[in-house]
């Protein structure tokens, strides 16, 4: 399980998270919904262990993101949206290796890991082929691959596919929804309302670095007559625009 | 642990940048590659002018009146004299190299005994009517010198009264040492070997400091890397050995250049020049802490560039601050170098250098640049390690 407690990252002047409290049950999937600039990215790369917060701190599965960032890194997997980050003059395999062996894994588990995940996401065909010819859609089945190798508990998916064609996206969300079968803890950040009423189980609104509001999808829209859209425009947008 | 994944990302980025055919021309093919064929049409140039100098060099004698010069010149080897309806043009072309001008009152002023004038006209631009012109001065004074000969005797003087020194020249070679050959090529040696020594690691290293850092930021693929298991020092680590790794061939692929070369055209380097081992031992010492440090500035500057475009437009300027020294350097004296000059760092590297080359062996001077550079080293490195741990410079965007 995932606890945020009162996160905080400044930059330089910008205050971009301003103290937030969250908390991911264990096989829970988070949806943190909030617009370009509301800081999502940052608190997913605190959590990540790749920015230090200023203040305050998490913990995945009870270790510290900030005094334990090593044991941490072994506990999650990302996948960033945007670009898919592999190295093109890599064979498949080799771009899914070197993850799982900065991973610290066995040869023998890793070998039977990668078999495992090439069947199921159907790269057979193609896992000793250089990368930088692949199609964006078996890019994508790479990038999945590379994050979850190491079978991790805990899920951190960054607007995972957002610039991604419909079939590439349908491949991402088609993957979420699997390691919510397998019971991962999820925090998936998006600003596509569909998307995330699609795959999540909870939602917290960022606006600005704070948590406007948080709670499961059928008691936010008891509770405010509406739907997560309309809501949505309606906490990020008049209400809070200054 | 640590060094378990320091090794993963080493291997991992070696196999990725011999994968890339960038690293394979920058540092193989060029470096082994540019001497042999620069020697080669240096040679060749060399060859062709040493071919018309060792033909018959054809001159252009303006004269009104018939005299003896005009008559020994024709008869000199090595000149020929050619007749032409537009001399000048003709030199201008290059069909006659130089012109002589020969005053109307010469032969007059011979037999009175009183110097007659002559004129020389040379092209300027061409280096075959320069080296003409040194050819037919030397006839001149050696007719000159005929006609010294024959007045003395008439006056009854040996002319070895007019000469009364007779010199003669010798290098100084210590004991146990070897001669360096002749000055030009002792030039061409300490200048050229330093410069490679300096240049190399960066000319090596720089594709691959490039995009391991820089190129990592643009292909989106720092973040994935920087959530592993792995601790962000092991992964810096492997990424900066991987560097040290491409400026060490870099210089080792340009060294065998030069042997190459000097096997393909052995006139260009000096013969038999003897480096001896302390010396070796120490310019690969200089040539190590260069790529030492250098790999480390190149990859906090990649790490720090936002696209390996914006990382290439930071890096090539590190080409020419090199070359600085090796070109201020280029007439120093070897034998009088202040020793104030040893606290300059990168200079202190080029010279002790040049000076290890004539085998000077100056402890101070070898103390005072290794620690120096050793201190520029450590430097670098904890400038890189700065780099890598701050966030807005990884994330800079």
């Amino acid at each position: 399980m995932i606890e945020i407690k009162g996160l905080k990252k400044v930059f330089k002047e910008v205050e971009a998270v301003k103290g937030i409290n969250l908390s991911v049950e264990k096989k829970e999937v988070l949806g943190l919904l909030g617009e370009n600039g509301a800081g999502k990215t940052t608190t997913l790369r605190m959590l990540a262990t790749m920015l230090r917060p200023t203040e305050g701190t998490a913990l995945i599965n009870g270790k510290d993101i900030v005094a334990d960032a090593n044991a941490v890194r072994q506990e999650i997997g990302i996948l960033f949206g945007g670009e898919i980050g592999l190295y093109d003059r890599l064979t498949a395999r080799e771009n899914i290796e070197y993850f799982a062996m900065l991973n610290n894994m066995e040869k023998e588990e890793m070998n039977r890991r990668i078999e495992y995940l090439a069947e199921i996401l159907e790269m057979g065909d193609y896992m000793d082929r250089r990368v930088g010819q692949f199609s964006k859609g078996m890019k994508q089945k790479v990038a999945i691959a590379r994050c979850i190798v190491h079978n991790p508990p805990v899920m951190l998916f960054d607007e995972p596919t957002s610039g991604l064609d419909v079939a590439a996206a349908r491949v991402v969300q088609q993957f979420i929804r699997s390691c919510k079968e397998e019971g991962k803890t999820i925090i998936f950040s998006s600003h596509t309302m569909a998307e995330v009423e699609k795959l999540c189980d909870r939602v917290a609104i960022i606006h600005k670095g704070r948590i406007v509001e948080a709670g499961d999808l059928q008691s936010l829209k008891v509770k405010y007559g509406k739907d997560v859209e309309d809501l949505f425009v309606e906490l990020v947008g008049e209400k809070h625009e200054i | 642990m640590k060094y378990n994944h320091t090794m993963i990302v080493f291997k991992k980025e070696l196999k990725d940048i011999f994968r890339d055919k960038r690293t394979w021309i920058a540092s193989v093919l060029i470096p082994v590659l540019i001497f042999p064929l620069m020697f080669f049409l240096m040679g060749l140039g060399k060859a062709n002018l040493d071919k018309t100098m060792q033909s018959d060099i054809p001159i252009y004698i303006e004269s009104t009146q018939e005299n003896q010069l005009t008559e020994y010149l024709s008869r000199s080897s090595g000149l020929i004299v050619v007749d032409s309806a537009s001399p000048y043009e003709a030199l201008e072309k290059g069909e006659i190299k130089v012109i002589i001008q020969i005053d109307e009152d010469f032969q007059a002023k011979l037999e009175e005994e009183k110097p007659g004038g002559i004129k020389l006209i040379f092209d300027e631009i061409s280096n075959e009517s320069s080296m003409a012109m040194s050819v037919v001065d030397r006839a001149i004074a050696s007719f000159g010198e005929e006609i010294l000969k024959d007045r003395l005797e008439a006056l009854g003087i040996n002319p070895e009264v007019l000469q009364p020194t007779s010199v003669s020249y010798e290098a100084y070679v210590p004991e146990g040492q070897e001669s360096k050959g002749d000055g030009v090529s002792v030039m061409l040696l300490t200048f050229l070997l330093p410069f490679l020594l300096m240049l190399y690691p960066v000319v090596g290293g720089m594709p691959a400091a490039i995009d391991l850092g820089a190129g990592e930021k643009e292909r989106m693929s720092l973040e994935p890397l920087l959530s592993t298991g792995a601790n962000r020092m092991s992964i810096l680590l492997g990424k900066y050995l991987t560097i040290l790794l491409a400026s060490i061939i870099g210089v080792i692929t340009s060294l065998s250049g030069i042997l190459i070369a000097t096997r393909f055209n052995t006139d260009m380097l000096p013969k038999g020049v003897k480096i001896s081992p302390v010396s070796m031992l120490i310019m690969i010492g200089i040539s190590l802490t260069m790529a030492l440090m250098l790999s480390g500035i190149m990859l906090s500057i990649s790490i720090f560039a936002k696209s390996s475009k914006e990382a290439g437009t930071y890096l090539s300027p590190i080409t020419f601050l090199l070359m600085i020294p090796t070109y201020l350097t280029m007439f120093m004296d070897v034998r009088t170098i202040p020793n104030k000059l040893f606290f300059v760092p990168l200079l202190n590297a080029v010279l002790l250098m040049k000076e290890v080359l004539v085998d000077i062996i100056n402890p101070v001077h070898i103390a005072i640049t290794f620690s120096f550079t050793a201190v520029l080293v450590v430097l670098a490195l904890l400038f890189t390690k700065y780099i890598f741990n701050k966030e807005s410079a990884i994330f800079r965007s």
